[in-house]
């Protein structure tokens, strides 16, 4: 059974009514291609994950195949490419997705016609041991002036190689909000990430995966010259910071484990203090280290497609990031339909 | 052997630290090279994740080596034993063929009795087989892992469990044994390997290192298995007595819950064990050591560990304040001790350093004869700002000797520096001994790569600029006589003559002084040769001096007043001369055959130039003027005779005089007084180049992209592109750049000059033929 956790901050009169499609005068999201990011390295879709496909009539899981990166000498090289423990569902078309850090663009090394190859070589290599024929490649790369030259170049290079199939790329709000200094990379569309808007270094930020007040400005920008897909966060995590700085990141699906632990003190609303040193969630936890819960409530999930909503030259099309049993748990499909609705066509 | 292959262990590895970091990026001062050994290395810390996995160089693979070298007497040759060993590129082997080498070169010297070199061949070559198996990644972009099929997998471990059998040498049927524990577990055959563990080193007493490698895989074994604590512990074991795997052991050492820390510890048979769970878990990245410090300290007292553990959180805290390429590193540290009472960013910094700083105290007051201890709790008491305190224990300390005393007078260096903002005379002569001799500097060459002199030379511009002396300031900020020669103004070149002349000089004052001015002497002969050596200063700077003045012609005699009071060495010889015309300018004078019969001298030059200004102002010639133009073009960045102006010409960018302004005054002149149209149109000419040097100078100062550099974009090499190379003239001709083109076009068509001009000028015939 689905539950809305109180996280997600409805209440269960809206969840049901969110469940029977009834909780809203806009159309309920059918309308709406609703899609998944997959962003383990082993594809393997729990029963639940598969429901929540099936509910949703989801056609389309953009599964992250592979992370390119440099070493010390500044050579691309391929990172946590995906293994496929389980079957692809019938009726699922892949999008394969490759996040290439800025820093692959900023090395001399790395020229971005070779790596296209060598990039291309490698997802053909996935793509013919699973049977698959994509009709889209993805590429997520956070890049800035200075790099778009050559991930644009690499861009152009995948679209040889990429016969009818559609090119697409992730972009970040800075780069939709200001096209003339970052460029518009030479893709048939793009994915606006409105999720990661706030500054997870700082640790005073209240939250960095959704905060419409910071999210809102960039939304403000003339029309992005690129259909766009809109992709919203369903993840939530803990910030662990010490001695005043970032530590890590701990994936986690709810608080209720924070609350929990008995080396911990609550000093605040989401966050916590090590009172002794102990092991949490596979990380060694220091005396004085703090803990900072970050999940985007569904009253800011909902803004958030109301205003995207109103963006124009949308494609209509929603990306849930990410397909994850733990993170469904705390938004039933009722829920992501309506979000569907809120912000589709 | 060959198990130097890169064993795939689980889990993989994590962050780690290494002993040597190029890339250190913050001032270290407190060097664990210097008072560790360097056994711990590995343990040392470093913030760059490129330098996580250097731990694997410092995998004592040799030890593998020098195994084999013994079993063969010291009999086969060592460099070609490498490369059969690990697979890398030899000198004199290259990329020869291991199996190759086995087989033909390996042996071919040796008296060892062919059953043992028969038997070695057979190892060798059965292991390189054994290779395949690993489920290794030989090309990074290979998304299929190049391994065996089952059935090629079981007929490997087949032959290897018959050469088992059959093997007489026991160093060899040991290793076969590990060869077979590597291969059941490559090929997933977890049970069999455990057993095959047992059966031949279960109950050997060997401390072998192939029996360590084999307990490697027999851990990672039970990693798989969910054996987590035994698992641990047998890595911990690897670590412990086998340091050609510590790395690989360290690595998958990664405890991750408290169920398998508490399996692990009950494991532990002696306090050294479960210490070295504590120094092990200490040094990850991912933990902070002062718990762990205590617990070392618990179970063995002082120890090593124990030091090695301290000194990374002391560098943590460095690295997290004495950032080097920070914006403004001093003035944050300094912002720091304002806002804070301590060197450290934040309050919990602050905090954690009193934590280690107590725990320190502890170590101190119960050893006082480990320097160790001396050192970190006065660092300590330096990073919270207890600068007298820090001063009082590194004074406590009494004589420290080596690495201990170096690191000892550093700090009290810049605890000096950071308590004053000016000091006395023999402070400042006490800073200037201590720099000489704490960073062994006795050419004053101010190494950039020994941070911890930076550190200390940053700290004493920031001093200096506090108290307005920026050029002092300068001088520590490592700027050279170079940078005023490339770029020299008067105030600048003035204010230099005065410091050289200055009736008195701290210690302080001519070290940074003789730095800046790039005195060849070492400190102590400078000093007893102080007189002339500051003459030969001052010399040096009247010399910029004078090539500043000679940049304006009004104050030609100016220059020459200064020129002919230097030393004669200072006059040279300019070989080409500077009078003569060229339509294309050459920027290698060498490759233009432009050397000249006629030459000057630079002093000769410049008196030369003075008698043509005052001809040419007296009479109007416009051939004095045409020259007086060629000599003002030719000796900027742009002429042949840019020596007599410009100390150096870079190749990459606009520097030194380029400033075509005179000539093209004095070219402007040459027209307006010319006797004929032939003259005026070459003067035209010239006035024209003048004018396009004057568009690059503006361009090159006012729009430069950091991103797009203009000298790239507007370079002459990039003429190929018929886009830019259009908009580039145009460019040229919409700032106002071409009035001297037109003007030739306009008037001078009919001129023989022009008709060249049109010839050897692309730029020119571009104009008339396309604009």
């Amino acid at each position: 059974m689905w539950l809305l956790k109180p996280a997600a901050g409805l209440t269960g009169v809206l969840v049901l009514l969110s469940l029977l499609g009834l909780a809203t005068c806009r159309p309920a999201g059918e309308d709406t291609q609703i899609s998944f990011y997959y962003w383990k390295s082993n594809f393997k879709l729990t029963d639940a994950e598969q429901l929540a496909l099936d509910t949703l009539k989801v056609s389309r899981l953009y599964v992250k195949f592979l992370d390119v990166d440099v070493d010390a000498e500044g050579r691309a090289y391929p990172k946590a490419a995906i293994r496929f423990d389980g079957q692809v569902p019938d009726g699922i078309d892949i999008t394969p997705c490759v996040f290439i850090t800025n820093r692959t663009f900023q090395s001399k090394q790395a020229g971005p016609v070779a790596l296209a190859d060598k990039v291309w070589d490698f997802l053909q290599q996935i793509c013919k041991k699973q049977g698959l024929n994509p009709s889209e490649y993805q590429f997520d790369c956070d890049w800035t002036a200075s790099t778009r030259e050559p991930y644009f170049t690499f861009l152009q290079q995948i679209r040889k190689r990429i016969g009818p199939a559609s090119l697409s790329a992730t972009i970040r709000l800075h780069q939709y909000s200001n096209p003339q200094q970052t460029g518009l990379p030479p893709v048939d569309r793009g994915t606006l990430m409105y999720y990661n808007m706030g500054d997870i270094e700082d640790k005073a930020e209240t939250n960095s995966i959704l905060n419409n007040e910071k999210g809102a400005p960039y939304l403000q920008a003339p029309p992005y010259p690129l259909k766009l897909d809109l992709a919203l966060p369903l993840f939530s995590w803990a910030l662990l910071y010490r001695l005043g700085k970032l530590q890590a990141i701990i994936n986690l699906p709810g608080e209720e484990v924070l609350e929990l632990a008995a080396d911990l003190e609550k000093i605040g609303p989401g966050l916590y203090q090590v009172k002794q040193n102990f092991y949490f969630e596979a990380n060694y936890l220091n005396t004085g280290d703090r803990l900072r819960f970050e999940i985007p409530a569904a009253e800011e999930l909902e803004r958030a497609a109301d205003m995207l909503h109103k963006i124009q030259n949308r494609s209509g099309n929603i990306i849930f990031y990410h397909l994850d049993e733990a993170a469904l748990q705390n938004f039933p499909p009722g829920f992501l339909r309506q979000l569907a609705g809120h912000s589709g066509s | 052997m060959l198990a130097t292959l890169a064993v795939s262990h689980w889990p993989q590895a994590a962050k780690a630290c290494g002993p040597y970091d190029p890339s250190y990026h913050f001032f270290n001062l407190f060097v664990p090279e210097w008072v560790l050994s360097e056994e711990y290395s590995p343990a040392f810390y470093t913030s760059n994740p490129f330098w996580s996995n250097i731990w694997g160089e410092q995998d004592y693979s040799d030890d593998n080596l020098a195994e084999w070298q013994a079993f063969f007497k010291n009999e086969v040759n060592n460099e070609a034993l490498l490369r059969v060993l690990k697979g890398t590129y030899s000198e004199t082997y290259g990329d020869m063929s291991r199996d190759g080498l086995i087989n033909y070169h390996l042996f071919r010297e040796s008296k060892l009795p062919a059953g043992q070199v028969e038997a070695s061949k057979r190892y060798l070559l059965l292991a390189l087989d054994i290779e395949q198996l690993a489920d290794v990644q030989r090309n990074w972009w290979d998304y299929n892992p190049d391994t065996l099929n089952t059935e090629q997998s079981n007929s490997l471990i087949g032959r290897v469990e018959t050469a088992l059998q059959q093997e007489k040498f026991p160093f060899l049927k040991e290793r076969y044994a590990f060869q077979l524990i590597k291969s059941l577990r490559y090929a997933n055959q977890l049970q069999k390997a455990l057993e095959a563990y047992q059966t031949y080193f279960g109950k050997s007493q060997s401390k072998s290192i192939i029996r360590y490698w084999a307990l490697d895989h027999i851990a990672g074994i039970e990693l798989q298995q969910g054996k987590d604590g035994q698992a641990y512990y047998h890595f911990l074991t690897v670590f412990k007595e086998c340091r050609s795997r510590r790395s690989s052991a360290y690595y998958s050492f990664n405890i991750t819950s408290e169920a398998d820390w508490q399996a692990t510890y009950a494991l532990c048979q002696t306090p050294d064990d479960k210490a070295l769970m504590h120094f092990l878990r200490g040094a990850r990245d991912e933990a902070l050591g002062l718990h762990d410090m205590e617990q070392v300290f618990g179970l063995l007292g002082n120890h090593e560990w124990l030091r090695a553990l301290m000194a990374r959180e002391i560098n943590k805290l460095e690295s997290a304040n004495f950032e080097y390429y920070s914006e403004r590193p001093i003035e944050q540290l300094l912002k720091n001790l304002d806002e804070n009472g301590t060197l450290l960013l934040n309050q919990e910094q602050a905090d954690y350093a009193g934590q280690l700083l107590r725990f320190t105290n502890t170590l101190y007051y119960n050893y006082r004869d480990d320097p160790f201890w001396a050192l970190a709790k006065a660092y300590l008491e330096f990073l919270n700002g207890q600068f007298n305190t820090a001063n009082l224990t590194l004074h406590q300390a009494g004589q420290m000797t080596g690495a201990f005393d170096k690191a000892k007078r550093e700090i009290a260096l810049a605890i000096l520096i950071l308590k004053k903002e000016d000091f006395s005379p023999e402070e400042e002569d006490h800073i200037a001994r201590e720099i000489i001799e704490v960073f062994e500097d006795e050419d004053v060459q101010f190494f950039t790569e020994r941070n911890n002199e930076e550190f200390i030379l940053d700290l004493l511009a920031h001093r200096a600029r506090q108290r307005g002396e920026d050029l002092l300031a300068a001088f520590f900020a490592r700027e050279s006589i170079w940078m005023m020669q490339d770029n020299p103004s008067h105030p600048a070149v003035d204010a230099l003559i005065d410091f050289i002349r200055r009736p008195q000089h701290s210690q302080l004052e001519l070290l940074a002084l003789k730095h800046y001015m790039g005195g060849s002497q070492k400190w102590l002969a400078f000093n007893m040769n102080l007189a002339n050596e500051l003459k030969a200063f001052e010399n040096q700077a009247l010399d910029i001096k004078g090539t500043l003045l000679m940049r304006d012609p009004a104050k030609l005699a100016d220059a020459l007043a200064i020129f002919e009071s230097l030393p004669p060495d200072f006059d040279f010889t300019i070989d080409v001369n500077p009078f003569n015309m060229s339509i294309n300018d050459c920027i290698h004078p060498e490759d233009c055959n432009l050397k000249t019969s006629a030459t000057y001298t630079r002093n000769a030059l410049v008196r030369k130039l003075i008698e043509m200004k005052g001809i040419a102002e007296q009479t109007n010639s416009s051939t004095d003027y045409y020259l007086l133009g060629n000599a003002y073009y030719n000796m900027t960045y742009f002429g042949p005779a840019w020596k007599a102006m410009n100390y150096f010409r870079s190749g990459s960018q606009y520097a030194g005089f380029y400033d075509c302004a005179q000539a093209l005054a004095f070219y402007e002149k040459a027209v307006r007084y010319a006797p004929d149209r032939e003259s005026a149109a070459r003067a035209c000419f010239m006035a024209a180049k003048a004018e396009q040097n004057l568009f690059f100078k503006s361009m090159s100062e006012k729009e430069r992209n950091p991103d797009d550099y203009w000298w790239g974009k507007y370079e002459i090499a990039g003429w190929g592109d018929e886009q830019e190379y259009t908009q580039y003239q145009q460019d040229i001709r919409n700032s106002g750049y071409r009035k001297y083109f037109e003007k030739l076009r306009q008037e001078y068509k009919d001129t023989k000059y022009y008709q060249r001009a049109v010839k050897e000028c692309k730029y020119f015939e571009y104009y008339t033929t396309r604009m």
